[in-house]
Protein backbone atom coordinates (compact mmCIF):
# COMPACT_ATOMS: atom_id res chain seq x y z
CA UNK A 1 0.00 0.00 0.00
CA UNK A 2 1.40 3.70 -0.70
CA UNK A 3 -0.27 6.85 0.37
CA UNK A 4 0.81 10.80 -0.21
CA UNK A 5 -1.35 13.33 1.59
CA UNK A 6 -1.27 17.08 2.24
CA UNK A 7 -2.92 19.86 3.69
CA UNK A 8 -3.25 23.77 3.27
CA UNK A 9 -4.40 26.21 4.37
CA UNK A 10 -3.86 29.84 3.38
CA UNK A 11 -5.73 33.20 4.73
CA UNK A 12 -5.35 36.54 3.41
CA UNK A 13 -6.84 40.25 3.46
CA UNK A 14 -6.56 43.07 1.64
CA UNK A 15 -6.89 46.72 3.27
CA UNK A 16 -6.19 49.95 2.25
CA UNK A 17 -7.03 53.14 4.56
CA UNK A 18 -7.27 56.58 2.56
CA UNK A 19 -6.64 59.26 5.66
CA UNK A 20 -7.10 62.22 3.19
CA UNK A 21 -3.57 62.59 2.23
CA UNK A 22 -2.10 59.66 3.64
CA UNK A 23 -2.84 56.33 2.25
CA UNK A 24 -1.96 53.35 3.79
CA UNK A 25 -2.57 49.60 3.00
CA UNK A 26 -1.49 46.02 4.18
CA UNK A 27 -1.93 42.79 2.21
CA UNK A 28 -0.62 40.15 4.89
CA UNK A 29 -0.84 36.21 4.15
CA UNK A 30 -0.65 33.79 6.18
CA UNK A 31 -0.32 29.91 5.63
CA UNK A 32 -0.06 26.25 6.32
CA UNK A 33 1.26 24.05 4.31
CA UNK A 34 2.02 19.96 4.96
CA UNK A 35 2.74 16.87 2.59
CA UNK A 36 2.94 13.46 4.32
CA UNK A 37 4.28 10.89 2.76
CA UNK A 38 2.91 7.00 3.64
CA UNK A 39 0.21 6.77 6.59
CA UNK A 40 -3.51 6.52 5.96
CA UNK A 41 -6.72 8.66 6.02
CA UNK A 42 -10.60 7.60 6.06
CA UNK A 43 -13.52 9.81 4.82
CA UNK A 44 -16.14 10.29 6.05
CA UNK A 45 -19.73 11.64 4.66
CA UNK A 46 -22.11 11.63 7.34
CA UNK A 47 -26.12 12.60 8.42
CA UNK A 48 -25.60 13.74 12.26
CA UNK A 49 -28.56 13.08 14.40
CA UNK A 50 -28.79 14.18 17.57
CA UNK A 51 -25.45 12.62 18.85
CA UNK A 52 -22.55 10.52 17.05
CA UNK A 53 -19.19 9.25 17.78
CA UNK A 54 -16.73 7.78 16.14
CA UNK A 55 -13.62 5.42 17.40
CA UNK A 56 -10.69 6.51 15.88
CA UNK A 57 -9.44 2.86 16.77
CA UNK A 58 -11.83 1.41 15.37
CA UNK A 59 -12.65 -1.57 18.16
CA UNK A 60 -15.90 -0.31 18.85
CA UNK A 61 -15.36 0.84 21.91
CA UNK A 62 -17.84 2.18 24.39
CA UNK A 63 -20.25 5.10 23.42
CA UNK A 64 -19.78 5.24 20.25
CA UNK A 65 -21.11 4.60 16.59
CA UNK A 66 -19.00 4.28 13.77
CA UNK A 67 -15.51 2.95 13.22
CA UNK A 68 -13.39 4.55 10.84
CA UNK A 69 -13.59 3.05 7.54
CA UNK A 70 -10.55 2.94 4.88
CA UNK A 71 -9.46 1.22 1.60
CA UNK A 72 -8.59 -1.87 3.44
CA UNK A 73 -10.77 -1.92 5.56
CA UNK A 74 -11.47 -0.58 8.97
CA UNK A 75 -8.69 1.52 9.93
CA UNK A 76 -6.89 2.01 13.61
CA UNK A 77 -4.72 5.82 13.85
CA UNK A 78 -1.88 5.76 16.21
CA UNK A 79 -1.24 9.34 15.49
CA UNK A 80 -3.69 11.79 13.44
CA UNK A 81 -1.90 14.47 11.30
CA UNK A 82 -5.03 16.41 10.41
CA UNK A 83 -8.16 16.46 10.65
CA UNK A 84 -10.75 18.48 8.84
CA UNK A 85 -14.42 18.76 9.14
CA UNK A 86 -17.18 20.44 7.10
CA UNK A 87 -20.98 21.60 7.87
CA UNK A 88 -22.88 21.22 5.13
CA UNK A 89 -26.06 22.76 6.55
CA UNK A 90 -27.21 26.42 6.07
CA UNK A 91 -28.84 26.66 9.06
CA UNK A 92 -27.68 25.13 11.93
CA UNK A 93 -24.28 24.42 13.88
CA UNK A 94 -22.86 21.07 14.77
CA UNK A 95 -20.59 20.70 17.99
CA UNK A 96 -17.50 18.86 17.81
CA UNK A 97 -15.95 17.25 20.90
CA UNK A 98 -14.02 14.55 22.89
CA UNK A 99 -16.03 11.37 23.46
CA UNK A 100 -18.48 10.11 26.31
CA UNK A 101 -15.54 7.37 27.55
CA UNK A 102 -12.47 7.18 26.52
CA UNK A 103 -12.28 10.65 24.59
CA UNK A 104 -9.31 11.89 22.34
CA UNK A 105 -8.86 15.43 24.18
CA UNK A 106 -5.23 15.50 21.49
CA UNK A 107 -6.60 18.61 19.70
CA UNK A 108 -9.83 19.81 21.39
CA UNK A 109 -10.63 19.55 24.83
CA UNK A 110 -14.09 20.64 25.11
CA UNK A 111 -16.27 21.88 22.74
CA UNK A 112 -15.37 23.13 19.58
CA UNK A 113 -18.83 24.94 17.56
CA UNK A 114 -18.82 24.45 13.87
CA UNK A 115 -20.71 27.04 11.98
CA UNK A 116 -23.46 26.55 9.37
CA UNK A 117 -21.44 26.22 5.93
CA UNK A 118 -18.44 26.35 8.00
CA UNK A 119 -15.00 24.48 8.46
CA UNK A 120 -12.47 23.57 11.12
CA UNK A 121 -9.39 22.07 10.54
CA UNK A 122 -6.52 21.13 12.45
CA UNK A 123 -3.04 20.30 11.66
CA UNK A 124 -0.33 18.39 13.36
CA UNK A 125 0.92 15.08 15.21
CA UNK A 126 -1.90 14.04 17.67
CA UNK A 127 -1.45 10.76 19.65
CA UNK A 128 -4.33 8.24 19.97
CA UNK A 129 -4.35 5.84 22.46
CA UNK A 130 -6.65 2.75 24.14
CA UNK A 131 -8.15 5.94 26.74
CA UNK A 132 -7.85 8.81 24.11
CA UNK A 133 -9.99 7.72 21.04
CA UNK A 134 -13.07 9.22 21.03
CA UNK A 135 -14.98 11.80 19.61
CA UNK A 136 -18.30 12.75 18.99
CA UNK A 137 -20.51 15.26 16.93
CA UNK A 138 -23.42 17.09 18.13
CA UNK A 139 -26.56 18.66 16.44
CA UNK A 140 -27.89 22.06 18.36
CA UNK A 141 -31.63 20.01 19.66
CA UNK A 142 -31.66 15.74 19.85
CA UNK A 143 -34.66 16.77 16.44
CA UNK A 144 -32.02 18.02 14.64
CA UNK A 145 -29.70 16.02 12.18
CA UNK A 146 -26.40 18.03 10.06
CA UNK A 147 -24.93 17.18 6.98
CA UNK A 148 -20.69 16.52 7.68
CA UNK A 149 -17.88 15.82 5.71
CA UNK A 150 -14.52 14.87 7.25
CA UNK A 151 -11.31 13.29 6.26
CA UNK A 152 -8.55 12.50 8.72
CA UNK A 153 -5.02 11.58 7.58
CA UNK A 154 -2.82 9.92 10.17
CA UNK A 155 -0.58 7.13 10.67
CA UNK A 156 -2.35 3.52 11.49
CA UNK A 157 -1.34 1.30 15.15
CA UNK B 1 -11.38 51.95 3.79
CA UNK B 2 -11.41 49.21 2.08
CA UNK B 3 -11.22 45.35 2.59
CA UNK B 4 -11.32 42.17 0.91
CA UNK B 5 -10.48 38.72 2.42
CA UNK B 6 -10.44 35.30 1.99
CA UNK B 7 -9.72 32.12 3.54
CA UNK B 8 -8.75 28.53 1.61
CA UNK B 9 -8.54 25.28 3.13
CA UNK B 10 -7.61 22.01 1.25
CA UNK B 11 -6.54 17.90 2.38
CA UNK B 12 -6.12 15.96 -0.20
CA UNK B 13 -4.66 12.36 -0.37
CA UNK B 14 -3.64 9.35 -2.58
CA UNK B 15 -3.54 6.10 -1.27
CA UNK B 16 -3.03 3.11 -3.76
CA UNK B 17 -3.30 -0.90 -2.39
CA UNK B 18 -1.73 -3.71 -4.28
CA UNK B 19 -3.88 -7.01 -3.55
CA UNK B 20 -1.97 -9.33 -6.20
CA UNK B 21 -4.07 -9.41 -9.24
CA UNK B 22 -5.79 -6.37 -8.52
CA UNK B 23 -5.13 -2.71 -7.33
CA UNK B 24 -7.31 -0.24 -5.77
CA UNK B 25 -7.13 3.26 -5.11
CA UNK B 26 -8.53 6.23 -4.06
CA UNK B 27 -7.74 9.67 -3.85
CA UNK B 28 -10.24 12.21 -2.16
CA UNK B 29 -10.28 15.77 -1.48
CA UNK B 30 -11.64 18.03 0.79
CA UNK B 31 -11.62 21.35 -0.21
CA UNK B 32 -13.26 24.65 1.82
CA UNK B 33 -12.66 28.15 0.11
CA UNK B 34 -14.24 31.64 1.27
CA UNK B 35 -14.09 35.01 0.08
CA UNK B 36 -15.37 37.80 2.03
CA UNK B 37 -16.45 41.34 0.29
CA UNK B 38 -16.53 44.45 2.21
CA UNK B 39 -19.24 44.77 4.91
CA UNK B 40 -20.33 43.78 8.06
CA UNK B 41 -23.38 41.38 6.77
CA UNK B 42 -23.48 37.78 6.22
CA UNK B 43 -20.88 36.69 3.39
CA UNK B 44 -19.13 40.45 4.32
CA UNK B 45 -15.85 40.94 6.36
CA UNK B 46 -14.55 44.38 7.07
CA UNK B 47 -11.53 44.42 8.77
CA UNK B 48 -8.73 41.97 10.07
CA UNK B 49 -6.16 41.24 12.39
CA UNK B 50 -2.47 39.84 12.29
CA UNK B 51 -0.07 38.91 15.30
CA UNK B 52 2.92 37.45 15.25
CA UNK B 53 4.25 36.82 18.94
CA UNK B 54 6.66 35.13 21.01
CA UNK B 55 5.20 33.52 23.95
CA UNK B 56 7.08 32.57 27.05
CA UNK B 57 6.96 28.87 28.61
CA UNK B 58 4.19 28.67 31.28
CA UNK B 59 3.57 32.38 30.55
CA UNK B 60 -0.05 32.84 29.65
CA UNK B 61 -0.87 36.01 27.38
CA UNK B 62 -4.33 37.23 26.80
CA UNK B 63 -5.93 39.09 23.54
CA UNK B 64 -8.67 41.00 24.02
CA UNK B 65 -11.21 41.19 20.58
CA UNK B 66 -12.57 43.98 21.70
CA UNK B 67 -9.46 46.04 22.16
CA UNK B 68 -9.27 48.04 25.68
CA UNK B 69 -10.39 45.55 27.82
CA UNK B 70 -7.34 45.11 30.11
CA UNK B 71 -5.63 42.22 28.71
CA UNK B 72 -2.09 41.93 27.44
CA UNK B 73 -2.68 42.37 23.96
CA UNK B 74 -5.12 44.68 21.89
CA UNK B 75 -6.18 43.80 18.11
CA UNK B 76 -3.82 45.99 16.46
CA UNK B 77 -5.34 46.80 12.82
CA UNK B 78 -4.02 49.25 10.43
CA UNK B 79 -6.03 51.93 12.18
CA UNK B 80 -5.67 51.95 15.17
CA UNK B 81 -7.30 49.04 17.54
CA UNK B 82 -9.78 47.23 16.19
CA UNK B 83 -12.84 45.97 18.52
CA UNK B 84 -14.43 43.00 16.76
CA UNK B 85 -18.21 42.77 16.72
CA UNK B 86 -17.99 39.37 14.80
CA UNK B 87 -15.36 36.89 13.95
CA UNK B 88 -15.40 35.20 10.78
CA UNK B 89 -11.99 33.16 10.46
CA UNK B 90 -9.54 32.67 13.11
CA UNK B 91 -6.44 30.69 12.47
CA UNK B 92 -3.19 30.17 14.60
CA UNK B 93 0.09 28.19 13.64
CA UNK B 94 2.48 27.01 16.40
CA UNK B 95 6.17 27.84 14.70
CA UNK B 96 7.85 25.19 17.55
CA UNK B 97 9.11 22.64 17.13
CA UNK B 98 8.92 21.14 20.33
CA UNK B 99 6.55 23.13 21.76
CA UNK B 100 2.66 22.86 22.52
CA UNK B 101 0.07 25.41 22.71
CA UNK B 102 -2.90 25.89 23.77
CA UNK B 103 -5.97 27.98 22.62
CA UNK B 104 -8.97 28.83 25.51
CA UNK B 105 -11.21 31.20 26.54
CA UNK B 106 -10.37 34.01 29.10
CA UNK B 107 -11.08 32.82 32.84
CA UNK B 108 -13.32 35.94 33.03
CA UNK B 109 -15.34 37.17 29.79
CA UNK B 110 -13.81 34.82 28.19
CA UNK B 111 -14.59 33.98 23.90
CA UNK B 112 -16.64 31.06 23.78
CA UNK B 113 -18.26 31.42 20.88
CA UNK B 114 -16.32 28.74 18.90
CA UNK B 115 -14.53 26.80 21.76
CA UNK B 116 -15.47 26.40 25.01
CA UNK B 117 -12.21 24.64 26.47
CA UNK B 118 -8.68 24.00 25.10
CA UNK B 119 -7.84 23.65 21.34
CA UNK B 120 -4.48 22.40 21.01
CA UNK B 121 -1.85 23.09 18.48
CA UNK B 122 1.06 20.27 18.57
CA UNK B 123 4.60 21.44 17.39
CA UNK B 124 4.71 23.36 14.35
CA UNK B 125 0.67 22.42 13.61
CA UNK B 126 -2.05 24.66 12.99
CA UNK B 127 -5.84 25.05 13.71
CA UNK B 128 -8.64 26.97 11.56
CA UNK B 129 -12.20 27.89 12.46
CA UNK B 130 -14.15 29.32 10.06
CA UNK B 131 -17.82 31.07 10.55
CA UNK B 132 -18.14 32.04 6.70
CA UNK B 133 -21.82 33.27 6.60
CA UNK B 134 -22.98 35.48 9.80
CA UNK B 135 -20.06 34.98 12.02
CA UNK B 136 -19.92 34.67 15.44
CA UNK B 137 -20.31 37.45 17.95
CA UNK B 138 -17.90 39.14 20.34
CA UNK B 139 -19.15 41.11 22.94
CA UNK B 140 -18.29 42.95 26.43
CA UNK B 141 -18.56 39.74 28.22
CA UNK B 142 -17.09 37.66 25.61
CA UNK B 143 -14.34 38.88 24.40
CA UNK B 144 -10.84 37.28 25.79
CA UNK B 145 -8.64 34.23 24.70
CA UNK B 146 -5.57 32.93 26.18
CA UNK B 147 -2.67 31.37 24.33
CA UNK B 148 0.23 28.90 26.80
CA UNK B 149 3.00 27.18 25.49
CA UNK B 150 5.12 24.85 27.79
CA UNK B 151 8.28 25.61 26.25
CA UNK B 152 9.46 29.48 24.36
CA UNK B 153 7.36 29.31 21.43
CA UNK B 154 6.60 31.38 18.79
CA UNK B 155 2.84 31.80 17.07
CA UNK B 156 1.25 33.58 14.51
CA UNK B 157 -2.47 33.91 14.23
CA UNK B 158 -4.73 35.69 11.93
CA UNK B 159 -8.60 36.90 12.80
CA UNK B 160 -10.81 38.09 10.03
CA UNK B 161 -14.14 39.57 11.05
CA UNK B 162 -16.29 42.87 11.24
CA UNK B 163 -15.91 45.72 13.48
CA UNK B 164 -18.22 46.88 16.02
Amino acid sequence: MSQQAMMNVTAMAQQRVDLEADERSTAPRLAWVKNWAGGTHVTVKETVADEEAWDLLSDNCADTDHNMDGLEGVVAFARVKAFMIKNLSASKSITLKPGISNGWVAMFKDNVTIEPLGVAAFGGNAIVDATHRAFRLMTPTSEDSVDVEMIIIGVKV
Amino acid sequence: MSQQASISVAMQASQTEDLEASVRSMSPRMTFSKAWSEGTGDDQADVHVTVAEALVAATPEEWDLRSGGGLDHDMDGLEGVVVFAKVKALMLKNLSATGYLTLAPTAASGWVALFTGTVIVPPLGAVVIVAPVGGVVVDTTHRGIKLTTDVNCDIEMFIIGVEA
